[in-house]
């Protein structure tokens, strides 16, 4: 089961115009945005994160980046974030739950089309995986907070 | 908006102790570049190295691929925003340096794609094979982030392209083409009875690794707008993108866009072709909304019968991709899509991560989960440090003989969405 560390915070969600939360897998993106957003780091696989996205879909939220974002190719990176807005959030919602699913179920399928890389990468590649995670993430929070 | 574009045909680069070019020969001395490299202080050190079309040599990984070229006359200077003033470019005569490219090639990280083969079946499906190519290894200083070390590549590659192209500023060109644009009014008087038809190009614009500028703008901060294909030809979008070696398109293809390519030629013909319009590839959804609407609603506004819609990489541009389609479709405009598939090893499953019936004209660059051996090459400039781990290989991909068995999506260009290779199904 996967276990889920919120790490706090709240005290600045109520200036952000969207309420969001970040869940992810990259430690760097964790500690890039856990004292200013909410955080939800689950220390487990690229693809078990968009399970866990499934959940939270299924609970209300809905996703707000591409679960397919980046070049970076699905099964190469061992680092996936995706942004959920909370259900509930008054702020204009993009795309649905049932979208939201389907764009999961769509990003899911594309992990069988690629090689698992796991456990073949060296550890001063997986630093450079993080960075990329966090640049792409970085960019969706922008969008997300302006 | 009517751009020359002069032709100064290279037939062979060189070292030597001045750098000029005579009867097609680029003289270079290496001397003479490595200070404007070397002018970014995050740069420690370059090596240059010449490879040619047929031999025995490896590049990898390549970053950029750019052309040599340098204004002559009309406004402003190549590169703008990024190496010239801002000034509008795409009018009066460009000279272009062909049969050449400069290569930026060097781990920016560990997982960095991108193979050009000189000889050999890899050599088949990258362009960047048949060209005279001067690549350049930066080294950067200790401990320089990932990002200023893209940064510092990406601008060293165009100060050095611009550099070159300086040599041929007061050549005569061997082959001049004109490009000509027309304005709205003009158009529609002057072809009353073609259709009008666009082109939308499809922006990579996702973060790190994943940009491309726009006069010197990061493209995921724009709104889609209009732009003359002259203007590009000037080298107003570059690329910055340094993943999906396969499908993301260099500089280079920005500045001979094989769609724009063809579409002149049957300007005034079987069509009008009105303008080129650029979108983004933004990683939040609520941009690739508000991008695609925008898209569709300038078709509209422009009044075109048709367009043609080209991507770069994959996986969530296809939904920018089938966004565009589906809006600009339902604007009335008929559209023709121009993607890569990744269709699995055996081609079997799904080639898109999205679909939608109005996506009923599709070309595609080919599968890029297709396997290939490469050999084993005399020469590597570059690194193959990482083979094993980049997009498209695996733990088995180095094999005992020093053959590569990959993916064509290693490969610089082989899927190329905008059409620019040399492969087809015909």
């Amino acid at each position: 089961m996967l276990h889920a560390l919120v790490r706090h915070s709240h005290f600045l969600s109520e200036v952000f115009r969207v309420k969001y939360s970040i869940l992810t897998n990259n430690p760097m993106v964790s500690d890039k945005f856990s004292s200013s957003h909410e955080v939800l780091f689950c220390d487990t696989s690229a693809k078990e994160i968009l399970g866990k996205a499934s959940e939270m879909i299924a609970e209300g939220d809905t996703i707000l980046n591409h679960p397919l974002y980046g070049s970076v190719k699905p099964n190469e990176t061992p680092y996936r974030t995706i942004l959920l807005k909370k259900k509930g959030d008054p702020s204009f919602t993009q795309i649905t739950k049932e979208e939201s699913a389907e764009l999961i179920v769509k990003a899911l399928r594309a992990y069988e089309k690629f090689t698992d890389k796991k456990g073949q990468i060296p550890p001063e590649v997986l630093k450079d995986y993080q960075v990329v995670d966090l640049a792409l993430a970085s960019s969706a929070v922008e969008s997300a907070d302006r | 908006m009517r751009l020359e574009i002069g032709k100064i045909n290279i037939t062979d680069i060189r070292f030597a102790d001045s750098s000029k070019i005579e009867k097609g020969v680029l003289y270079v001395n290496p001397d003479d570049l490595k200070p404007v490299v070397l002018e970014d202080e995050h740069l420690k050190d370059v090596t240059f190295d010449i490879a040619k079309p047929g031999e025995s040599v490896r590049i990898t990984p390549v970053k950029d691929v750019i052309e040599p070229r340098v204004k002559v006359e009309g406004k402003g200077g190549v590169f703008p925003g990024m190496i010239a003033k801002v000034d509008t470019v795409g009018s009066g005569k460009t000279l272009a340096l062909k049969g050449m490219a400069v290569v930026t090639a060097g781990k920016i990280v560990g997982f960095q794609e991108g193979i050009i083969d000189m000889t050999g079946p890899g050599a088949e499906y990258t362009p960047f094979s048949k060209t005279l190519n001067l690549v350049m290894v930066c080294e950067p200083v200790e401990d320089l982030k990932q990002h200023d070390y893209e940064k510092a590549v990406r601008m060293a590659g165009f100060r050095v392209a611009t550099k070159i192209g300086e040599l041929a500023k007061d050549l005569q060109a061997d082959e001049t083409c004109v490009y000509e644009t027309c304005g709205i009014k003009e158009g529609i008087e002057k072809y009353p009875d073609l259709p009008r038809v666009g082109y939308v190009s499809m922006l990579q614009t996702q973060g790190l690794l994943h940009d491309t500028y726009v006069y010197g703008v990061d493209a995921k901060q724009i709104i889609p707008t209009i732009i003359s294909p002259t203007e590009v030809m000037d080298g107003a979008i570059v690329s910055g993108n340094c993943v999906s070696a396969c499908d993301k398109n260099p500089t280079y293809i920005h500045q001979n866009n094989p769609v724009v390519e063809d579409m002149f030629a049957e300007h005034g013909k079987s069509f009008n072709f009105v303008c080129q319009i650029i979108t983004n590839e933004n990683v939040y959804l609520a941009d690739k909304e508000r991008s695609s609407n925008m898209t569709a609603k300038l078709c509209k506004m422009l009044d075109l019968d048709a367009v043609i819609v080209t991507q770069e990489g994959f996986g969530n541009p296809d939904t920018d991709l089938i966004m565009n389609c589906k809006k600009i479709e339902a604007e009335g405009v008929k559209t023709v899509i121009v993607t890569d598939e990744y269709a699995g090893r055996d081609g079997k499953s799904q080639s898109l991560a999205d679909a939608d019936p109005a996506a009923d004209a599709v070309v595609t660059g080919g599968n890029a989960n297709e396997v290939i051996i490469l050999p084993k090459l005399d020469k590597v400039i570059g690194m193959l440090d990482y083979v094993n781990v980049i997009a498209g290989a695996s733990d088995k991909t180095l094999r005992e003989d020093g053959t590569l068995e990959v993916e064509i999506q290693v490969i610089t260009g082989a899927t190329n969405e905008m059409g620019f290779g040399y492969l087809s199904a015909r």
